[in-house]
């Protein structure tokens, strides 16, 4: 009996509970649409600006991401190019790229109609960007004084410009046949006996070939 | 003595547990409806930062303070050609009978050398001078970079791959990161002619040429190196030939007191500053 009316009072509660609640609803249907148009619209600004503090970096780390290419690699500039690539990359200047004398690719292939991609210095500064001698270079790389070398000639006279290669210079009829042999003086262990009878020590003539040969030893055929 | 409007505490909680859905709404719908990478290239989506780990070696037994790289790197990101706006530069090492270093900036391309005008006592009180050699300097691309940690509007960030990065519309200009780098890699854009993205007023920096790797080529200035002293590689590719650079026992890390824990190694430093 006492089961039965406890069992009674909770149904009770529970459908007036339900009813309360849809009264409710009822009643405020306006409040409750106002109220949800306001908290959607507070929610969509707020998640906006969650978004955009945790995704910055990402969406400007693309921003790096998408920049423009301006330098391209030798296996591109190949394509067109594929003799003086194979002279420059079979030769002590494999390893240089095209664009370390040439400039940036993107200038060249971009540009229209395709602009024309000569080095863009004068040869001897391009040579000696890397040539010149100057304190602190490794010495397993070729310097020279450019003044002393060949009479500070332009480069690309003697030298391929890719492949480096300069040709022996051709034998020079030289205009001191009549001296002594040249092992009278200069022995093995240098020089040995004053100069005699050789032309004044800074003829331009003899200093155009020889004048290097402290710094050039790589060049045994000029004495 | 009840007043004209009341809101008794229960309804306040029914009014506020009522918002609660059309708060979430915007959430739940956009989390259903992600086309999310829709606008970006090709490019972009193929790379993923978290696959990388970039690491940057410098050779100072191959380095001949060409300035190429300078040069190429000015070209490649728009730096401004002014001789202090730098992302990469090269510092020539002059180590003197007594023992000090004089460090000076390399020549810029044939110019004459700029050590023998700018460093005070290179060959003066300090001796003669016993070795010289060239140092490239770039972002160390530090591990825990002290640029990140003084930017009061975290505008410079540091990328799943290991890149620092600046964003250049949160920045300010206030150049404590100039400052609170001990590699003095970062500068403050100059406005006037060429800028990186365009935004004078800036902190700006090396990237590793980002929109470089991430498309799967060098840095522009590896690119141009003539004699290989500066090489990239990924630490994240047990294939990379980098590793074996790295683990070389004359590889060196810049200030490694520090504790900035850079990615950029020096091959033959250590043994010559010594």
């Amino acid at each position: 009996m006492l089961l039965r009316a406890r069992v009674e009072a909770r149904r009770w509660r529970r459908r007036t509970t339900i009813r309360r609640l849809l009264g409710f609803v009822v009643r405020k249907g306006v409040i409750l649409a106002v109220l949800t148009a306001g908290s959607f619209a507070a929610g969509t600004a707020a998640f906006a600006l969650v978004d955009e503090f945790t995704a910055a970096d990402e969406v400007n780390a693309r921003t790096w991401a998408s920049l423009q290419l301006r330098y391209a690699d030798p296996a591109t500039c190949r394509g067109c190019h594929a003799a003086a690539v194979a002279r420059a990359t079979t030769s002590e200047h494999r390893g240089v790229s095209c664009e370390s004398c040439h400039g940036p690719l993107g200038d060249h292939s971009i540009a229209k109609p395709i602009r024309a991609m000569p080095v863009p210095r004068p040869a001897g500064e391009t040579c000696g960007s890397c040539h010149e001698v100057v304190t602190g270079m490794p010495i397993d790389v070729s310097q020279l004084e450019r003044e002393g070398h060949y009479g500070a000639s332009a480069c690309l006279e003697c030298h391929d410009a890719h492949s480096a290669i300069a040709p022996v210079p051709p034998p020079t009829l030289h205009r001191l046949e009549r001296l002594p042999e040249c092992v009278v003086c200069h022995k093995v262990e240098g020089l040995t006996a004053a100069p005699q009878g050789h032309l004044s020590e800074d003829d331009d003539v003899c200093l155009a070939c020889h004048a290097h040969q402290a710094v050039d030893s790589r060049r045994p055929d000029v004495r | 003595m009840t007043p004209a409007v009341s809101l008794s505490r229960r309804r306040l909680l029914l009014y506020g547990l009522a918002a609660v859905p059309g708060f979430l709404a915007p959430r739940l719908l956009s989390a259903s409806a992600d086309g999310g990478d829709a606008d970006l290239s090709p490019i972009e989506l193929a790379y993923d930062p978290d696959a990388h780990a970039w690491a940057f070696v410098c050779d100072t037994t191959k380095c001949i303070g060409c300035g190429l790289c300078v040069e190429a790197c000015k070209l490649e990101n728009h730096i401004p050609e002014v001789p202090d706006a730098n992302r990469t530069w090269v510092d020539l090492h002059e180590v003197t009978e007594s023992g000090v270093i004089v460090v000076s900036r390399a020549r810029p391309r044939v110019e004459p050398p700029a050590a023998e005008s700018g460093a005070p006592g290179a060959n003066g009180e300090t001796g003669a001078v016993t070795d010289a050699y060239f140092v490239p300097r770039l972002c160390m691309q530090c591990e825990d970079p002290p640029c990140v940690s003084v930017c009061p509007v975290s505008a410079t960030y540091r990328t799943a791959d290991g890149i620092t990065l600046v964003d250049e519309s949160r920045c300010i200009g206030c150049g404590y990161c100039v400052v609170a780098c001990p590699y003095g890699a970062r500068y403050i854009v100059p406005s006037g002619g060429e800028t990186p993205k365009d935004t004078p007023g800036v902190a700006d920096k090396c990237t590793f040429c980002y929109h470089r790797i991430t498309r799967g080529r060098q840095p522009a200035c590896v690119e141009v190196c003539p004699v290989g002293a500066r090489q990239l590689g990924d630490l994240a590719d047990p294939e990379d030939p980098i590793h074996e650079l790295v683990g070389r026992p004359d590889a060196s890390v810049m200030n490694a007191e520090l504790g900035t824990r850079p990615r950029v190694r020096y091959l033959g430093l250590e043994a010559r500053e010594a």
